[in-house]
C-alpha cells in the first residue's frame, strides 16, 4: 500500500515538472496564431481569440437633433445619470457624414428639438459585445461615455441586443463591470506574413522567413557535412593510427575545448577581412570543415570501443589507410556521426553572434538574425515575432523527434553535454 | 534500420532546403540595362523598413534615368540593426559608398576617419545653403568643413486622439492646433483631463504617453541643455544651467508624481513596444510622434491630430537629422557625390516628403509634405518649430555619449522605483484611494523630485569631466608602451605553455591502448584539418589578441600602439568590472539551479517507472532551444502586463513584477535556466544507471532510507561529473550572448535594459563592434583567457582532492 502512494507522488511530481517544460512551447505555438490586437491583452489570451462584433443598424427618423450644423442621434432614451437630475432627455451620439462618432452627450429634451433627417437608418458596424457583470446575455456596446467625478471616473456604456437587427433604444448603464467577449480564432495567415517579412500586413513584402530559413538550412547543412567529414577524419586519425606526437596533440585538443570562441573573436575578424569573406557564408561555413574539438573527442571516444580486429581483417584484403575509414570505420560509427550531426546543427542553427558579425547583406540573413529583424521599431510585431520563434524551432523539434535515441545514447556515453 | 532513418531524415532535409533555394535572392540593384559603357557602382545604406526601401527604389529610378553610367545597389536595414551593420561593414572595409548618417553619431563617425570630407564638392556644385534648413546644415559641418549633406530631419509633434477628446467631451476650444504651440501650463491641463485613474492606484487611460527623445526635447523647449555648445561640447553646463534643472523636475513630475503622462519605463514594461503609435491603444490620450509613424496610424484606423510641441521660457526644438555621408576609402567618390546631390535635390526631397518618410531638408519641399500622399492634415505642425530648430548635441567623445544616455537612464530608473516603491505601500491595505491621497502622493514624489534631480545632475558633471579627461589621455612612457608590454606578452606564452602542460600531466592516463601499426605520414595526414584549424583558427588568433591588445585600433584607420594603456584602464573600466561581477553572479545562480534541477529530474527518471523514455525526452527537450527562439519566447512572456508568468504567479497572490526592467532583467535571464536543466539531467542520469545496484541493496541492508542512499552514495559516485557540469556552467556563464541581445532594444544598446545585461561576451561585443575599440576589446578577451586558464586549473586540481574516482 505504501509503496503505491510514493509511485503515485512520483508520477505527479512527473507530471508537474512536465507540464512545466511542456507550458512554454503551448504558449509559442498559440501565441503564433493570434492576431496583433490578441497578443496586447491584459490579462493574456491563453489560446488565440477575436472579440465577437456584430452590425447593427438604427432607425434615424425622428432621433436627429442638429446643432450648428453638426448631427446628433439620440440612442437612449434617459435621464442624466450623472447629475441624477429629475429632467427627461436622452443620450446623443455626435454623427460624422452620416457614421456615428464616439463622442457621447446628455441633453435635456427641453433644450432640443429633433428634426427630419434626410436618411432613414443608420450602421453601428463592428460593434463589440461584451459580458455584462450579473447579465447573461451577452449585449452590444454601441457608445461609451467617460466623466470625471470626486475620486476617479464615471463610465456609462450604451447596450443593445446582440442579435436584434434594428437597434430600439439602447440601454444605459452606468459604472458597471464589463469585458468584451472573445472567440477562439486562430489565424494562420501569421505564417503566410512570417515568410513575407515584418511589414507583410500593410502588404509591404520585403526578406521573410522563407529566404531566412534557406540562408540557415544552408549554412547549418553545410557546417553538418564539414564536421562530420572533418571530425571523422581526424578522430580516425587519433584513434586507429599510432604515430609520433599522438597524446600530445590529442592534449591539444583537449585544452582547446574549453577555449570560448570570445577570446579568438576580433582577430578571427581581421583575418576574415583580409581574406574578403565578410558579408559571405564562408566564416561560418569553412571553420566547420577544421573538426571541432569536442567532436573529434566525441568521435575518438566512439571509434576507440570499435574493435581492432575490424582494421586487421580489412588489412589483410588489401585495404588501406583511406580506404579502411570509408569503408569500415564511417559505417561502423552511424550512430556517433548523427550525435554530431545533431550537435553541429543545433549549434549552427542557433548561431547568433556569427550572422551578426559577419552577415550584412539583408538577402543574407539568418534565422537568429531574422528574429531580431522582426522586432521592428515602427510596427508592433510581437504576434510575427513568435510565429518567427516556431519557424526558428521547428527544424530542431522535427530533428529531435526522429532522432532521439541517438541524442539521449550519445550524451549519455560520453556524459558530456553539446 | 537505425541507418534507413538517418538517410530519410538527411534526404527530408535536403528537400527542405531545396525548396527554400527556388526562392531567388532579393538584392536591390537599380541599373540602366540600355548603357552599353561600363557602370560605376555605388552602394547606399540606409535604415527603415520596406516602406523606405520602397522610396529609396523610386529615387534610385529617378537617378538611374538621368546617370546610366552608374549601378546603384541599395541596403535597407531595419534601425536597431543599422549601426551595428554600419560599423561592422566600416571595420571590415565593406562600408557603403553613401551612408546615412544620424547627426547624434556624426562627430564619433568622423574621428573614426570613416568619412569623406566633401568641403570640395560642396564648393564645385555651387550648393545654395539658403536652400535648406539652416540647423540641418550645421550638423553636417565639422570643425567648419562638410562632411555630409542632409537629406531629412526627423522633428516630432504631438498627435492628439480625436476619438478620446470626444469621448472625455473636451471643447473644441481647448483641443491642440496645428498652428499654434500650446504653453506647457496648457499642455499639462489637456494631460490632466485626458487621464482616467482608477481607485486602486491603476490606470485606465493616461493623458499622454512619451515617444522616444521626449525628455530631451522637452528640456531644450525648456532653454535648458546639458552642453555650453552643441559641437565639441568642452565643458557641462549641468549644474549652472537653472533652465535645465527646472525642465529636469517638471518634465519627470509629470511622469513620475502625477502620472499624467506615462514614461519611457513604464511604457517599455506595457503592452505598448511602439512609442511612435501609442495612439492605437485605447489607453492614450495623446503622444509624441514623427512623421514616419503617421501612416501606419492612419491604416490602423486612429482618428488623430497633431500639434507643435510645448513651449517653455526659451524655447529650441530639438532635432535630429539624417544626412548622407561618403565612406572615405570609397572607390568611386565622384558618382558617389552625384547620388548625393541628386537626393537633396527638389524631385527627390519632393517625394520623402510626400511618402512622409521625414521632413525634407530643402525647405522648397515642404509643400510635398503638408500636402502628402497619405492626405494626413496637420503635418503644418512639424513646421511650426522649424525657426527654433537646433541639431541635437553631436561629439567626438564617446565616453561622453555614454554619460548622456547614462543620465537620462538612471535618472529615470530612480523614479520608477520610488514610484513603485511609494504607490505598493499606498496600496497595501487595498483601500480605495481618493483624490487627496492621490495629491499626497504627488507631493511626496514632487519632493523627492526635486532633490534627487540636482544629485543626478551634479554627478552627469562630474563623469562628464571624467569621460572629457579619459578623451584627452596623454601618452605613457617607454615603460608603459614596450617594456611592460614585453614582459607581459612573455608571461603570456607561459601561461599557455603551462596550460597544456597540467592539461598534459592530468590526463596522461586518458592514452589510446596502443596495438596499431606505426604510420606517422598516414597519422598527420588524418589529423591535417584539425591542424589547420588549432594553427589558424586557435593559436594565431590568441597571439594576434595579445598583441591587439596593446594597441588603440578601430579597424579603420591603422592601429595605434598604446603599451599597456589598455590593461591600466581596466581598474577604472566601470563595464569591465560590472561584467566580470555579473557573470560571476550569474555563474552563482546557474549553478545551483542545473545542479539541483538535474539531480531532482533525473532522481524521478531512476524511479522504476513506466514511460520514463517519454519523461525523458520531454524533460531534455527544451535543452536544445538556448538561442535567440526561446531568448524571443521568454521575453514575451516575462513582459510586465500582456506576459503570462505574472498572470501564473498573479494566482499565487504574487503581485505583478517587471521582469523586464532594469532591476529584474538579470533574474529573468536566471530563470530561463530552469528551462534548461535538461543538458544537466541527461548526464546525472546515464551517471546514476551506471551506479551498481548491489551499492544500494547493501544500504538497504542497513537500513538507510532514499534521501540517506542519495546523499551518502548517489552524490560521492557523480562527484567527477557534477564537477564537470559546475564547470561547464562556469565557463557557460562567460559566453551569455544571446538574451542579452533580446532583451535590449536593439543591437546598438546591447546590455540594456540599465546596465543589467552587461554580461562578460556581452562587453567584448559592445566594446568591438558597437565602439569599434578593438584594443580594449581584446584585452577583455586576454582576460577571460586567463580566467578560463585558472577555472580549468582548478577543476584539475580539485578533481585530484576531493572527488571520488573509482
Amino acid at each position: 500500500m505504501r509503496f503505491s502512494v510514493k509511485k503515485i507522488l512520483i508520477y505527479i511530481a512527473l507530471i508537474l515538472t512536465g507540464l512545466f517544460f511542456v507550458f512554454p512551447f503551448y504558449w509559442v505555438l498559440s501565441s503564433s496564431l493570434k492576431s496583433r490586437e490578441c497578443m496586447s491583452m491584459v490579462p493574456p489570451a491563453y489560446y488565440p481569440s477575436e472579440v465577437r462584433t456584430v452590425d447593427l443598424k438604427m432607425q434615424a427618423g425622428g432621433r436627429i437633433y442638429s446643432q450648428a450644423g453638426t448631427l446628433w442621434l439620440k440612442i437612449c432614451e434617459s435621464k442624466d445619470l450623472l447629475t441624477k437630475s429629475q429632467i427627461n432627455g436622452g443620450y446623443y451620439v455626435k454623427l460624422n457624414q452620416n457614421l456615428p462618432t464616439s463622442q457621447v452627450e446628455w441633453f435635456s429634451d427641453m433644450d432640443i428639438k429633433i428634426e427630419q433627417a434626410d436618411f432613414e437608418i443608420l450602421e453601428f458596424s463592428k460593434t463589440a459585445c461584451h459580458r455584462i457583470k450579473g447579465i447573461k446575455k451577452p449585449l452590444a456596446v454601441v457608445g461609451r461615455l467617460v466623466r470625471n467625478s470626486g475620486s476617479g471616473f464615471n463610465e456609462i456604456i450604451f447596450t443593445s441586443d446582440a442579435d436584434v437587427k434594428v437597434i430600439e433604444n439602447c440601454k444605459p448603464m452606468l459604472n458597471v463591470a464589463h469585458k468584451p467577449i472573445r472567440d477562439f480564432t486562430p489565424r494562420w495567415v501569421n505564417y503566410k506574413e512570417t515568410m513575407e517579412g515584418p511589414e507583410a500586413t500593410f502588404g509591404e513584402k520585403s526578406t521573410g522567413f522563407a529566404i531566412f530559413m534557406r540562408n540557415s538550412l544552408f549554412i547549418s547543412i553545410l557546417a553538418v557535412v564539414g564536421q562530420i567529414l572533418s571530425s571523422s577524419f581526424v578522430a580516425y586519425g587519433f584513434s586507429r593510427i599510432d604515430f609520433k606526437g599522438r597524446e600530445a596533440w590529442f592534449i591539444l585538443v583537449l585544452a582547446t575545448m574549453m577555449l570560448p570562441m570570445e577570446v579568438t573573436l576580433i582577430p578571427l575578424f581581421a583575418i576574415y577581412k583580409s581574406l574578403g569573406w565578410i558579408n559571405t557564408f564562408l566564416p561560418l561555413i569553412v571553420p566547420h570543415f577544421t573538426a571541432g574539438a569536442f567532436n573529434v573527442f566525441l568521435m575518438r571516444q566512439y571509434m576507440l570501443t570499435l574493435p581492432k580486429e575490424l582494421d586487421e581483417s580489412a588489412e589483410i584484403d588489401g585495404c588501406g589507410a583511406i580506404g579502411r575509414y570509408f569503408h569500415i570505420i564511417l559505417p561502423n560509427s552511424i550512430p556517433v556521426i548523427i550525435v554530431v550531426a545533431i550537435f553541429t546543427f543545433v549549434y549552427t542553427w542557433q548561431d547568433v553572434m556569427g550572422p551578426l558579425i559577419y552577415l550584412d547583406n539583408p538577402a543574407y540573413r539568418t534565422v537568429t538574425l531574422g528574429l531580431e529583424y522582426f522586432r521592428s521599431p515602427y510596427i508592433d510585431n510581437r504576434h510575427l515575432l513568435m510565429t518567427g520563434a516556431v519557424l526558428a524551432m521547428l527544424p530542431v523539434a522535427i530533428l529531435f523527434i526522429f532522432l532521439q535515441k541517438y541524442i539521449m545514447s550519445g550524451i549519455a556515453t560520453t556524459g558530456i553535454k553539446g | 534500420m537505425d541507418y534507413r532513418i538517418f538517410k530519410t531524415t538527411i534526404i527530408f532535409y535536403v528537400m527542405l532546403a531545396g525548396f527554400f533555394v527556388s526562392e531567388r535572392l532579393r538584392a536591390d540593384v537599380f541599373e540602366d540595362a540600355s548603357y552599353k559603357g561600363e557602370k560605376i557602382k555605388v552602394r547606399y545604406a540606409l535604415f527603415g523598413g520596406a516602406g523606405e526601401q520602397k522610396i529609396a527604389g523610386q529615387m534610385a529610378k529617378l537617378f538611374i534615368a538621368e546617370n546610366p553610367d552608374i549601378r546603384l545597389e541599395i541596403n535597407v536595414y531595419p534601425w536597431a540593426q543599422y549601426w551595428t551593420k554600419l560599423q561592422v561593414q566600416t571595420a571590415s572595409g565593406l562600408a557603403p559608398d553613401v551612408m546615412t548618417l544620424y547627426s547624434e553619431n556624426m562627430g564619433v563617425w568622423i574621428e573614426q576617419g570613416a568619412l569623406l570630407e566633401i568641403d570640395k564638392y560642396v564648393q564645385q556644385s555651387g550648393v545654395n545653403f539658403s536652400d535648406y534648413y539652416s540647423a540641418a546644415l550645421e550638423v553636417c559641418r565639422w570643425n567648419n568643413k562638410f562632411y555630409t549633406m542632409p537629406i531629412d530631419i526627423s522633428t516630432r509633434t504631438i498627435a492628439y486622439s480625436i476619438t478620446r477628446l470626444q469621448e472625455r467631451g473636451i471643447p473644441r476650444e481647448k483641443w491642440p492646433s496645428a498652428d499654434k504651440a500650446m504653453s506647457w501650463d496648457e499642455f499639462k491641463e489637456l494631460c490632466q483631463l485626458l487621464t482616467l485613474r482608477n481607485g486602486d492606484g491603476t490606470f485606465t487611460q493616461y493623458g499622454f504617453g512619451i515617444g522616444q527623445m521626449w525628455n530631451q526635447t522637452m528640456y531644450r523647449m525648456y532653454g535648458g541643455s546639458l552642453f555650453d555648445r552643441q559641437v565639441n561640447p568642452h565643458a557641462s553646463t549641468a549644474i549652472a544651467d537653472g533652465n535645465l534643472s527646472r525642465a529636469v523636475c517638471d518634465v519627470f513630475k509629470m511622469q513620475y508624481a502625477d502620472r499624467t503622462t506615462l514614461g519611457f519605463i513604464g511604457l517599455a514594461s506595457g503592452a505598448f513596444d511602439n512609442l511612435e503609435t501609442l495612439l492605437i491603444s485605447p489607453k492614450f490620450g495623446m503622444c509624441t510622434t514623427g512623421p514616419w509613424a503617421l501612416a501606419s496610424m492612419k491604416e490602423a484606423g486612429v482618428n488623430f491630430g497633431l500639434a507643435p510641441m510645448p513651449r517653455g521660457s526659451s524655447p529650441a526644438q530639438l532635432i535630429h537629422v539624417n544626412s548622407l555621408g561618403i565612406y572615405r576609402f570609397s572607390k568611386n567618390p565622384d558618382a558617389a557625390w552625384r547620388f548625393i546631390k541628386f537626393v537633396t535635390s527638389k524631385p527627390c526631397q519632393d517625394l520623402i516628403g510626400r511618402r512622409l518618410k521625414n521632413l525634407p531638408a530643402l525647405i522648397a519641399s515642404q509643400d510635398a509634405f503638408v500636402n502628402n500622399d497619405f492626405g494626413i492634415k496637420g503635418c503644418e505642425a512639424f513646421l511650426y518649430d522649424m525657426p527654433i530648430a537646433h541639431p541635437s548635441e553631436t561629439t567626438a567623445n564617446a565616453f561622453l555619449r555614454t554619460e548622456i544616455t547614462k543620465f537620462g537612464q538612471r535618472l529615470e530608473q530612480d523614479m520608477a522605483e520610488q514610484y513603485s516603491a511609494r504607490m505598493s505601500r499606498l496600496t497595501a491595505n487595498n483601500k480605495e484611494l481618493t483624490e487627496k491621497d492621490y495629491a499626497d502622493f504627488a507631493a511626496g514624489m514632487n519632493k523627492y523630485i526635486d532633490t534627487i534631480v540636482p544629485q543626478r545632475l551634479r554627478l552627469f558633471d562630474e563623469n562628464a569631466k571624467k569621460a572629457f579627461e579619459r578623451a584627452n589621455m596623454p601618452e605613457g612612457g617607454i615603460a608603459v608602451r614596450y617594456v611592460y608590454p614585453a614582459i607581459l606578452f612573455g608571461g603570456f606564452i607561459f601561461f599557455i605553455l603551462m596550460y597544456f602542460r597540467t592539461v598534459r600531466k592530468n590526463l596522461e592516463d586518458s592514452g589510446v591502448k596502443g596495438g596499431f601499426r606505426r604510420n606517422n605520414k598516414a597519422g598527420y595526414f588524418f589529423i591535417s584539418p584539425w591542424l589547420i584549424g588549432f594553427f589558424c583558427l586557435s593559436m594565431l588568433p590568441i597571439l594576434a589578441s595579445i598583441v591587439i591588445s596593446f594597441t588603440q585600433w578601430n579597424m579603420i584607420l591603422p592601429p595605434k600602439w598604446v603599451g599597456l594603456r589598455n590593461y591600466v584602464h581596466l581598474v577604472t573600466d566601470e563595464y569591465f568590472l560590472l561584467g566580470l561581477c555579473k557573470t560571476l553572479k550569474y555563474a552563482m545562480f546557474v549553478i545551483p539551479i542545473s545542479l539541483l534541477g538535474g539531480l531532482f529530474t533525473a532522481g524521478l527518471l531512476t524511479c522504476n517507472i513506466k514511460f520514463s523514455g517519454i519523461f525523458k525526452a520531454i524533460f531534455y527537450f527544451p535543452s536544445l532551444f538556448t538561442g535567440a527562439a526561446a531568448a524571443v519566447l521568454w521575453f514575451n512572456m516575462f513582459n510586465k502586463d500582456y506576459g503570462v508568468i505574472n498572470h501564473l504567479l498573479s494566482f499565487l497572490g504574487i503581485e505583478a513584477i517587471n521582469w523586464i526592467d532594469a532591476t529584474h532583467a538579470f533574474y529573468a535571464v536566471v530563470l530561463m535556466n530552469f528551462f534548461w536543466i535538461g543538458s544537466s539531467m541527461i548526464i546525472y542520469y546515464a551517471g546514476m544507471k551506471q551506479i551498481p545496484r548491489s551499492y544500494y541493496e547493501a544500504a538497504d541492508v542497513d537500513g538507510a532510507g532514499p534521501i540517506r542512499k542519495f546523499i551518502f552514495i548517489t552524490i560521492p559516485i557523480l562527484s567527477p561529473v557534477i564537477m564537470f557540469t559546475v564547470i561547464i556552467n562556469t565557463i557557460g556563464a562567460f559566453q551569455v550572448f544571446t538574451p542579452a541581445l533580446f532583451f535590449a532594444q536593439d543591437s546598438a544598446r546591447i546590455g540594456e535594459p540599465g546596465d543589467s545585461l552587461r554580461f562578460y561576451a556581452v562587453n567584448i561585443y559592445n566594446e568591438a563592434f558597437n565602439n569599434l575599440r578593438m584594443g580594449n576589446a581584446c584585452t577583455y578577451a586576454i582576460i577571460l583567457f586567463i580566467i578560463i586558464f585558472i577555472i580549468t586549473m582548478i577543476q584539475l586540481k580539485l578533481s585530484k582532492k576531493f572527488v571520488h574516482t573509482d
